[in-house]
């Protein structure tokens, strides 16, 4: 599971809580904040979170598909905006759609989530299109792809390879 | 009151009586419990002429005896055709030694680039059983106007990509060679099994 960090002077509920409770312990104050500098990670709410995130493996060079399941836990929505991976000269969000039982598939756009929903990249559906491997891949392997937002933070996830049938 | 009881066994009874017949009547009527849309002989019986992922000139005889499942795409397709593959590679995992018995035919709408060693790394990656099909245009035609399946290439961008537009069924042939069930890009594994099953079975 790959998480956006919050950076202590964002405006998410964890760090006001961390906040009021300096105000009202001041003796835990140095503790705290040299715990926060020290494992910022750790101790900050993941407003995003990433899960199931994986890749379909094809043969030789053909556009692989990478999918995922994107989870915003914060208070505000976040939009979706790009992808990128050093893995892949070309990284395209797009999305599968039916028309008069033709398969067809058309650029994402930005995609916003709203508070306590979870954005799926699944087959058929959304997709991350992920074209010309800058080396090859095998099952197994781990590939980073960096998923971007609106407000300019980025969250780095790994993806894992998987084989032909993956779903 | 002994009447008035008896009177009411015989309603329930009746009345049982009647749901039962309703019941058989509707078991005649769907004798067989097909899951997937059943085509059955309402598309031409299986018919082509293709080259096979080895380079070998092939038509429907070579897969007489076998349950043939048709699917028209490409390889360059990221998402909806390896999904399909995918979930139809999971269906003959489900069959275990009944696989053998099916073959999925993947017939390529974008021959230029699907080579036939293009075609023969794509299908070896799903199983044994399947194999993928390249033609001419003239040939493909005949082929997705015997099915009316429509398909369409865009004009390829500055890099030479180009995005197909393709049919999302499946379509299953008895091993006669006769239509007998449609499946789509969306149908779930299991009832794929399921059908399949039936079909083996003689169904």
């Amino acid at each position: 599971m790959s998480s956006l960090p919050i950076p202590p002077t964002a405006k998410y509920p964890v760090a006001r809580r961390a906040s009021r409770r300096r105000r009202n312990a001041p003796g835990l104050v140095a503790g705290a904040l040299a715990a926060l500098l020290a494992c910022s990670t750790v101790f900050a709410a993941p407003a995003v979170t990433v899960t199931n995130a994986r890749i379909r493996l094809l043969p030789g060079d053909l556009p692989l598909a990478g999918y995922f399941d994107l989870a915003n836990h914060g208070k505000r929505a976040v939009t979706l905006t790009a992808a990128s991976s050093p893995e892949f000269k070309m990284v395209h969000m797009h999305r599968s759609i039916e028309q008069d039982g033709k398969s067809m598939m058309v650029p994402a756009g930005n995609l916003e989530i709203k508070p306590g929903d979870t954005l799926r990249f699944a087959p058929g559906g959304y997709h991350l299109m992920l074209m010309n491997r800058v080396k090859p891949l095998k099952v197994g392997n781990e590939v980073p792809i960096t998923l971007r937002f609106a407000d300019h933070k980025s969250l780095r996830v790994m993806f894992e390879v998987k084989g032909a049938e993956t779903q | 009151m002994r009447r008035i009881i008896g009177t009411l066994h015989q309603r329930r009874w009746l009345a049982l009586m009647s749901i039962a017949l309703m019941a058989g009547l509707a078991a005649c009527s769907q004798p067989k419990h097909w899951v997937l849309q059943d085509i059955n002989g309402l598309m031409p019986t299986l018919q082509f002429n293709l080259t096979d992922q080895d380079g070998q000139t092939v038509n429907a005889s070579n897969y007489r005896g076998k349950i043939v499942l048709l699917y028209f795409g490409y390889t360059h397709c990221p998402d909806i055709c390896p999904a399909t593959l995918g979930t139809l590679s999971l269906a003959l995992h489900q069959l275990g030694a009944d696989a053998d018995k099916v073959r999925v035919l993947f017939v390529s709408v974008d021959p230029k680039r699907d080579t036939t060693a293009v075609l023969k790394q794509y299908v070896t990656a799903f199983g044994p059983q399947f194999v993928g099909l390249r033609g001419s245009d003239d040939q493909l035609e005949s082929l997705t106007k015997r099915y009316r399946v429509a398909y369409s290439r865009d004009k390829p961008d500055t890099q030479g990509n180009y995005l197909v537009t393709h049919s999302s069924a499946v379509f299953i042939f008895d091993g006669t060679g006769k239509s007998r069930l449609l499946a789509l890009s969306a149908t779930k594994a299991g009832d794929i099994v399921h059908d399949l099953k039936l079909l083996i079975s003689g169904g």
